[in-house]
Order: C-alpha cells, then structure tokens, then sequence
C-alpha cells in the first residue's frame, strides 16, 4: 500500500482483527480496476479469512478505490458474509416452517445455554459458531441441525448438546494423543 | 436563462428551461409536498409524495423526477392526489419514531400535521413494533437514530454528490436497513464531521450533538447571516441565536460561494466566542502583574506612550500589525491610523507569511494579486493543477466544487511532496523534493513545449514581446529535459509527461497554488515558473481558466485590499502615486504632507527592526506572531526588545505574554462589517451576539486611541460609514455599499454602483500598465538550506482540517479537539526503522535555530529524508525550528523548508 490515511482511534471492542494482509495481494492483483469487481472481492477475501475483516475492507478501499460504506453496505445486505471470525465448526439450527412446529427454538436455547453464545456469535475458544437458518430441506427429521456438512434430525435439547458434547471431547481427546 | 411556460392545476407558470418540475412548482408557491427531493441532490423518487398527473403521461408520476417543458400541463393538487398522499404518508408515519425533542426541523412532521394524521383515526395503518435500532452517537459531531429514518437518501447524496465524500451508505436490507458510515461506526469511519448530512436530514434521524440539550427552536431568538470566520472560502453562515448564546450554525442554501455547503470549522466552530477565557477588560501591566484598569487609564495611557516613542524616537520607531481576523472596516481604520497617528508605512500583517511571493509575482505578471477566476470555476473546468495546496483540509468548500468537478471527469494534477487527500482524486500526483518546484515547472514547461501544446495566438496577443519574449523562455527550459527534471526532483519522466499533457491539451484548466508553492525563499521565482507555464499554454483570461491562489484566512484579501500593506495605500495603489496620495488626503481632511509616501517595513523585518532595537512600539491587532513567525526564539527576544507592545485580541495568545497592554476585542460575531473571499467576493457580517464584558469592536478602539493622539476622524455612525469611506478610496471597490451586499456578495473589481461585479478576470486585459501579461524566466537554484549530517532532515510544515492557524479559536471548540488535538511528526516507515523510532513515541527535533518534543507517526506520507509537522500547537511550536532568511523579493520567509534533526528521548 503506497499511502494510507491516519485514521480516527479505533476501538478496540470493534470488529478491527490483526491479520495478515498480504494474502490479499493475488486477489487484488486480479480484480483491481475491473468494473464490478465489489462482490469478487469480498467472496475472496472471506475465502482468505472466514470471514472479512475491517483491515481488509480499509485494504480495499485504499487499492481499488471502493469506498467503505459501499462495501459495507453490500457485506452487510447479503447473508452470505460474515464480518466476525467464525468457529472452527459452524452450527446451523433450521428454523423453517417442520422444524419451528417441532420445536427449533428450544433446541436454540439449549445450544446457547451450553455454548453461552447468542445467535450469531462465536465461542471464545473459538471452536464452535451458532447460527439459525431458514430452511435446510429435510423436514421430515425435523426438527434438524447442522454441523459443518453433517446433518443431524430427530433432535431434542439435550441430544443436541449431547451431539456437541461429543465433537468437542473427541476432538481434545485427538489432540492430546497427538501430543 | 430562458423561459418555458407550463400550466399547475390551471395556473401560467413562467418556469427555468430544463428546471425540475417540483423546483420550479415550489419556487412558484406551489407547495407540492416531498420528503427526499432536494435541489442541491439528484432527483430520487424514494418517498412518492411529490406525485402529480401530467397530461399524456399514464398514471401518477413524481414530480421531482421530471423535466419541464414548454406548455406542459400538470395537476398537482386534486382528491385522488391528496388521498395517494394521505395514504403513503400514513404508511411511512407507522414505521417512524414520532417523538419530537423541538431541537430541530422535522419535515415529515409537519407533513403529518398539514395531512392530519396526527389524529389516531385518521390513520389506516397501525404504528409496527419499532425494530431494535441502536442510536449511533460515536461521532464528535452528530448522532444517528434509524428509528427515525425514512431513508430518503439525502444523507448519503449529500455526502457524495454536494460534499464529495462518499462515506454514507445502506447497510442490511428491507425493513432492517438503515445509513451507516464507513465499516458501521460513524467515528471510526472517514466522516470528517461536515454535518452536510444534518443540515439535509428532513426528519432528525441525523442531528447535531453540540447545544443538543439546549436549543429549543421555538425559543430561537434571532437568526443571523453572516460569513465564517475561519479560511478564505467566506461561506455564508446563519447563526441561531438563544438566551443571547450562538447555539447553532447552518450553511445558507442558494448563495455563493458556498450554497449551504459547510466544513466542519464553519459548523461546529463557534464555541469559542463564549468561552469562559474571553478576554474582558483591558489589562496594564504594572510590576511586572497584569492588571484590570478601566478603558479610559488604557487609552490614555497607550495615547500618552505612543506619543511619547514617537516624540522621542521619530516615527520610524513605531509600526503596526493588522489582522486578516477582522473587518476590511476594522482593518481600514487600522491603517488609517498607522499612516496619521504614527506617520509611517510599517504597516503589516500575517499575508506577508502567507501568499506574499504570489501576490507580488501576480502583479507583476497578470497585474492583479488576487484570484483570476470564481470558486465556481473549480467545478466547471476540465483541468486543475493544485500545487501545494492541501486543499480539501485547508479550504474544504472550494475543494467540494473540486470533488464534484472530479466526479464529472474533471482531470486533477496534484503537485505535492506530501500525499494530501485530493490525491485519491487526482489523475496523477507529482511528488517533487521539497524545494525543486522550479525544475518541475521548467519541466513541465519544456515538455509543453516541445509538443507543441502552446497558445501561439495568446502569446502574440497578449503577451508582452510574444513570441520573442517566449523564445527567451523556451530557451531557458532548453536544459530541463525530462530526464534531468526527473533528477533534479525526484519525479519520475512519465508522470512529468502525462501532467504536461492532460494540462497541455485541456480546453480549459485552473491553477490553485498555495503556501506549498509560496511559504519559501524562491517562492516568487515559483509563481513566475507557475505563470510562464499558463501564459504559453494561453490558460487565463478567460472563463473557467485561471489562477487561484486559496487565502488562508477569513479577510486576508480584504487587509490588503484596504490599503493593509507597507507599500500600498487601499486598492493597491503604491505609496509613492502622489496623485493618489493627494485624493486620499482630500477624502481623510489632512494636509497632504501627513502622508507618507515611503514604503515601510513588512512583517518579519518589523521584528527584526525591534530586535535591532530601531523598532520601539508595536501595536497588533487580532495576530499571534509568537506562534506564526518564523525563528521564534528570535522573535520572542525581539519581543522582549519593545518598550511599548499593545496586542488587541479576543483571548491571551503566546504574544500578549510581551504585551504592556492587552485591549479585550470583539469576535466575528460581536460586529458588523465586511470580508472579502478568496474569489475577490466582498460578503457581509452581522453582529450576532453582545461582546463579552467590556470587549469592543476593534475599529472603535482605535477611533478612540487616534483621538487621544490628537487625530480626529470623522465619528461614524456606523460600519456601513466606514466603508462608504473607504470604497472613496479604493477605486476597486468604488461601486460597493453595505446595502449592496444585503443579500450576496459582489466581487470586485466593481467601479460603479450599477457594475455586477467581475466574477473573471483578465478576459480583454491584464492589469499591467501595457495590459499585457508578462514571462519572467527564472532558473531552478538550489535551497541553501539542506540535509546536512548534522540535520539530516528536511522538516516541511503545514495545516490540517481540524484546526486553524494559531489555534486561538479552534482550540477552543470541544467538537474540534473531539477529532484531533495533538502535534506530531510524520516520518516516512523507512527513516523511522533506520532511527529505530516506534509509531508515537515522544521525540526531540532540533534544527539550527532552535527545539521542540512531539509524537512520531509513521506514515509513507512523506518521502524518505522529509517531515511533515502541523503549525498550530502552542506545545510543539514549529516555527522554532524555521528560519526568517526571507524571499528577495516578497520577504516571504521558508516556513516549508527547515534542516533538522530527530533524536529520541529517553525518560
């Protein structure tokens, strides 16, 4: 980056993360000066990251002229970005119409209880991302979750926790005979 | 502009070709009701209510979309129209907050009045659970409520298209969207608080902080209008009044030279007229204490001293320094007095350290010191040229009609060793070495040349010698190949290429020059370069082609208009013009002899004249030398030096720690009067608001400290006198009255009362005696001072949006010191590694002349062996640093260009 701007304080409860711009250079490189390059760019960078981090949007406006607000509008208007870090696993609970009858939002409650995380959010270990979705097509399991690329039906509160539970012990437990 | 006629609701309206019908109904009484149109926007169509039929068009259509043509006819107010709008305001009104705090306009409510809807069963549609908004109040400036935005869009157009900013947008979708700024966080994104989109917001989703608690509308005692008091723009300000309290500041819509548009000093600036630290009494300095006394003991004493020095010492003992802060009327009473009471020319003030070296090689090139062209002209060109001109912080109006120009494909040359923000706009960005400034123009000019792109017919026609005076300067440049430019200032062939002809083959092309260009021992040599390099390309004299060198301050133009300057009398006429001298003595009842006819000393020299002990007694008015000369340390000793210092100000500053008297003024707000702008445009001011205490205005201070010295001047009644008196003596402002002024300003040249005003100069000739414009050829010198092992360093100063000047006033502002209010040190990353310095550490610099601490940031800003510090802290004075070795022929001082060193302070 030639010149950079010194910008206002930033603080540090916001979504400004350090990470290592430099990955970012082939993409740029790619779309830069190319007329409607925004979304590309912003698929790319959360490709990079999980997810787009505020350095990467200043990165952005700084090399390919964008202005933040407009990045940050279109960030923000399609659900497919996400502008925090994300888990290493991302829970997805079905909210549609089979799942919602059958009790979704308990099984919401129960994960953010044991998680202590709201919807949205991600664990401080970093392991574990909630998220509510509309419909996943499976409604005859209903009500339905879904980690990563397993799918998993039938559940109540507690097999929904149990099923967390799980994941993460077998993991520790991988870990610890690695080491 | 011509006329079309087309019918409303049966009515012969006489409408603007191509005007917006909802324009132009409105402009005709037609009150056709609209929440997202604007006239400074492009039309939105977002909130429907602005509908009308129009005859061979299907359906409603909203107005502000349309065009008028000629005999169109439209129905604007029927049942079914009235009943669409009942209906689709109602809709808006249920998703809308309607708590109402009486703090600021709110049009959506006074449309639910006019329809009725205030009344519950007048409405269809029951209020929706508010959605969970959260108020964004992280700007210093404003706050931001979705709960009751109707996103209208004026914000964000107000941002990008009027202000050229581009930092508002919509953020998530459907019912959950609403404005952000930048990543989400208003302060943390690049809003710089211009308050553009407060002052367009119809509903108070966006409001101002500053007096939130405060203001009442309806307890508004008055509304004033009158012109800002910080840069030279002159925007046209309004300022409410409450309890006797300015309270708010809005940009007035539909006048030059700012239509409504504000930076965010004209704004949220105005905090300090009512600071607790006013001064209010005149104070003597007696023991060494300072002590109130009543302003009679002031005057007589002042009187009595005055005389005495002068008695003593002759009148060569005494000098004066206007201010660039007041009224031209202040500022003609001032020299008045100096040239009568004290009988001298040394007469000075701060323009001497500021565009001095522009205005001196404007006369004598063009033959006029001021801007060619209108602000106007930076939006409608095809090219501009800003050189050391850090314009969109300096002068954050002009550069908006810049901005916009850009936005239109306007082509932008920035010449600046220093990034600056119109870089992100410009075309390419030339970044010379400190000092080579000549070089790059001989370049330029060369490169022109050699292609071809010369206005031969303007040279013939218009230039003194023509083609053999050209030929003298193509010969000059001969040696400044690319090639050697590019050693000699570090700028690389190409961009030198490419600037030369995006310049060279425009149509039309503006020059905006600044204290880049000027604040340096060969700064005339640098307007000369400047100047050869418009007049071969034949790019003045003429519409939307020119130069403009932005004024840094309020009325830098009009002190030196009024006669403010030590070699000439108001209206540029030199000391030395006997026959003017005789009018002017006619005009002020005094004997001719009692003028004198030899130029004085200017600024610096004054104080180098104290030093050497030849200058005894220095009255200053509204000026802080000790912060904005240059070698402080010599000043502050010349300083010590007077017998007798008077400084006549609004606050204490660095300076009036010297003074033996200190006179408590009044503020911008406190008077009547007038300024005049960067473009020549003389605007009004308005009193606002009672002084502080004993404050009073400066002129009248004067008056009274003149008769106490035994010159009588006539007793005026009033401002408005005072100027008649002085457009008597200043032929260019002969056609100027206070009432003239009543509504817009007039720029001069303006000789007869019935003359418009000039809004372009030099367009039959130039103001030389031959008329014609002339080439001064000047050689690139090399600087005297440079990086040496002991400094390695070259040290360039200047201002920054926030903050202005000395900061005796925008220091005082919280909503100012809220963005920024701390020196530092730019240094390039690389220097900084090779110093092993962090970003923010405390460092000392040192240059030949003296030291100052500040905080290091590292930015690639600057180029590698160059700094960059801001002039307006009193804690990290800059200009201890500078050298007062001045420009030959302005006596301009090199603020740009010091030699220092940076070490690191270990504690």
């Amino acid at each position: 980056m030639r010149v950079h701007r010194i910008p206002l304080q930033v603080q540090e409860n916001t979504i400004s993360n350090k990470v290592d711009l430099t990955l970012l250079n082939p993409l740029i490189e790619k779309y830069k000066g190319k007329k409607g390059n925004l979304i590309p760019l912003l698929q790319g960078v959360q490709a990079t990251y999980g997810y787009i981090p505020r350095k990467a949007f200043e990165l952005l406006a700084a090399e390919t002229g964008l202005t933040l607000s407009d990045m940050y509008g279109v960030a923000t208007f399609y659900a497919q970005f996400r502008l925090s870090p994300v888990g290493k696993h991302i829970i997805k609970v079905c909210h549609g119409t089979a799942c919602h009858v059958q009790g979704a939002d308990s099984i919401s409650a129960a994960l953010k209880e044991a998680l202590r995380i709201n919807d949205g959010e991600t664990t401080p270990d970093k392991f574990f991302t909630l998220e509510t979705v509309a419909c996943l097509g499976c409604c005859s399991l209903a009500p339905v979750m879904m980690i990563d690329e397993e799918t998993y039906g039938k559940l109540t509160g507690s097999s929904a926790v149990k099923i967390i539970k799980d994941i993460k012990i077998k993991e520790t437990q991988e870990k610890e005979s690695r080491s | 502009m011509a006329k079309v006629k087309i019918y409303i609701d049966g009515k012969e309206i006489l409408a603007n070709e191509n005007g917006n019908l909802l324009y132009e109904a409105r402009a005709n009484g037609i009150d056709i009701p609209g929440l997202c149109y604007h006239h400074k926007l492009s039309p939105t169509g977002a909130c429907r209510l602005c509908l009308v039929k129009v005859e061979g068009m299907r359906g409603l259509v909203a107005s502000c979309t349309l065009t008028v043509k000629e005999g169109m006819q439209v129905t604007a107010f029927d049942n079914e129209l009235e009943e669409t709008r009942r209906f689709l305001l109602d809709y808006l009104i249920s998703e809308q907050n309607l708590e109402y705090d009486g703090t600021y306009n709110d049009e959506l409510r006074d449309l639910m009045f006019r329809y009725g809807l205030d009344k519950s069963e007048n409405r269809h549609f029951s209020p929706l659970s508010p959605a969970k908004f959260k108020i964004d109040s992280s700007s210093p400036v404003l706050s931001y409520d979705p709960s009751k935005c109707i996103k209208c869009f004026r914000c964000i157009k107000a941002c990008d298209e009027v202000q050229g900013k581009n930092v508002l947008s919509f953020n998530e979708r459907g019912i959950n969207s609403y404005i952000v700024a930048g990543t989400g966080v208003w302060g943390e994104s690049e809003c710089d608080g211009c308050g553009e989109c407060i002052q367009l917001c119809p509903t108070g989703a966006i409001v101002e902080k500053p007096n939130r608690e405060k203001i009442k509308l309806d307890k508004i005692e008055k509304r004033v209008r009158t012109t800002c008091p910080y840069c030279g723009v002159g925007c046209q300000i309004e300022l409410l009044v409450q309890d006797g309290k300015i309270v708010r500041s809005n940009g007035v819509e539909g006048v030059l030279p700012n239509n409504g548009r504000l930076c965010v000093k004209g704004r949220f600036g105005y905090e300090f007229v009512h600071s607790p630290e006013r001064l209010t009494s005149p104070l003597i300095r007696k023991n060494g204490a300072l002590v109130e006394v009543s302003w009679d003991e002031a005057l007589d004493y002042i009187a009595h001293r005055f005389l005495e020095i002068k008695q003593k010492y002759g009148s060569d003992s005494l000098a004066g320094y206007a201010s660039a802060k007041c009224t031209n009327e202040d500022n003609y009473i001032f020299q008045k007095f100096i040239r009568l009471a004290f009988g001298i020319n040394n007469i000075d003030y701060c323009a001497r350290l500021c565009h001095a070296s522009t205005v001196t090689a404007m006369l004598k090139s063009i033959g006029d010191g001021a801007a060619s062209n209108s602000i106007e002209d930076f939006e409608n060109t095809e090219c501009l040229i800003a050189t050391g001109n850090n314009i969109i912080e300096t002068h954050p109006i002009t550069a908006t009609y810049v901005k916009r120009g850009a936005a239109k494909g306007m082509k932008i040359i920035v010449i600046d060793p220093k990034w600056t923000p119109l870089v992100q706009y410009a075309t390419v960005w030339l970044q010379p070495r400190l000092g080579t400034d000549v070089a790059l123009l001989n370049g330029m000019i060369r490169e022109i040349i050699a292609n071809g792109w010369i206005d031969t017919g303007f040279i013939e026609q218009r230039v003194e010698g023509g083609m053999k005076a050209f030929l003298e300067l193509k010969q000059l440049v001969e040696k400044y190949t690319l090639e050697n430019t590019e050693k000699l200032t570090g700028v690389p062939v190409e961009k030198i290429k490419e600037a030369a002809e995006i310049y060279g083959n425009a149509k039309t092309a503006m020059v905006a020059t600044g204290m880049g260009m000027s604040q340096q021992v060969t700064g005339t040599h640098n307007v000369f370069s400047l100047l050869n390099m418009i007049l071969i390309a034949g790019k003045i004299g003429k519409e939307r082609s020119g130069i403009n060198p932005p004024r840094g301050q309020n009325n830098v133009q009009g002190a030196t208009d009024v006669g403010c300057h030590p070699a000439l009398y108001p209206g540029y006429i030199p000391v030395s013009n006997a026959e003017n001298r005789k009018h002017v003595a006619e005009v002020w009842g005094v004997p001719l002899d009692d003028l004198p006819d030899k130029p004085g000393l200017t600024t610096v020299e004054i104080m180098k004249a104290a030093y050497d002990g030849k200058i005894k007694a220095l009255y200053i008015m509204g000026e802080n030398p000790m912060i904005s000369d240059p070698n402080l340390n010599h000043t502050e000793e010349a300083l010590k030096k007077l017998e007798f210092l008077v400084v006549q100000d609004i606050f204490h500053t660095e300076t009036t720690k010297f003074a033996h008297v200190i006179l408590p003024a009044s503020s911008w707000a406190e008077k009547n009067g007038t300024f005049v702008n960067s473009d020549r445009r003389v605007l009004r001011v308005r009193k606002a608001v009672e002084s502080p205490g004993q404050a009073r205005e400066d002129w009248k201070i004067i008056h009274e400290i003149a008769k106490r010295m035994g010159v009588n001047f006539p007793s005026y009644a009033d401002e408005s006198e005072i100027f008649d008196e002085l457009a008597s003596v200043t032929p260019i402002m002969a056609g100027i009255s206070h009432k003239r002024l009543e509504h817009h300003g007039i720029q001069w040249p303006c000789p007869t009362p019935d003359h418009p005003g000039t809004s372009t100069l030099y367009l039959d000739k130039f103001n030389t005696p031959s008329g014609k414009a002339k080439l001064f050829p000047v050689e690139y010198v090399e600087q005297s001072e440079r990086a040496t092992p002991e400094y390695p360093f070259i040290l360039n100063s200047g201002r920054i949006l926030y903050h202005y000047h000395t900061g005796t006033m925008s220091r005082r502002n919280k909503t100012l010191t809220g963005y920024t209010n701390q020196p530092y040190l730019l240094m390039h990353p690389n220097d900084a590694k090779k110093l092993g310095i962090e970003d923010n550490e405390l460092v000392r610099v040192i240059s030949a002349r003296g030291h100052l601490s500040t905080h290091i940031r590292i930015s690639p800003e600057v180029l590698e062996g160059e700094l960059f510090m801001p002039w307006h802290y009193t804690e990290s004075q800059v200009n201890r640093l500078t050298r007062d070795e001045l420009d030959p022929y302005s006596r301009i001082a090199p603020f740009k260009l010091s030699a220092v060193r940076v070490e690191k302070i270990y504690t």
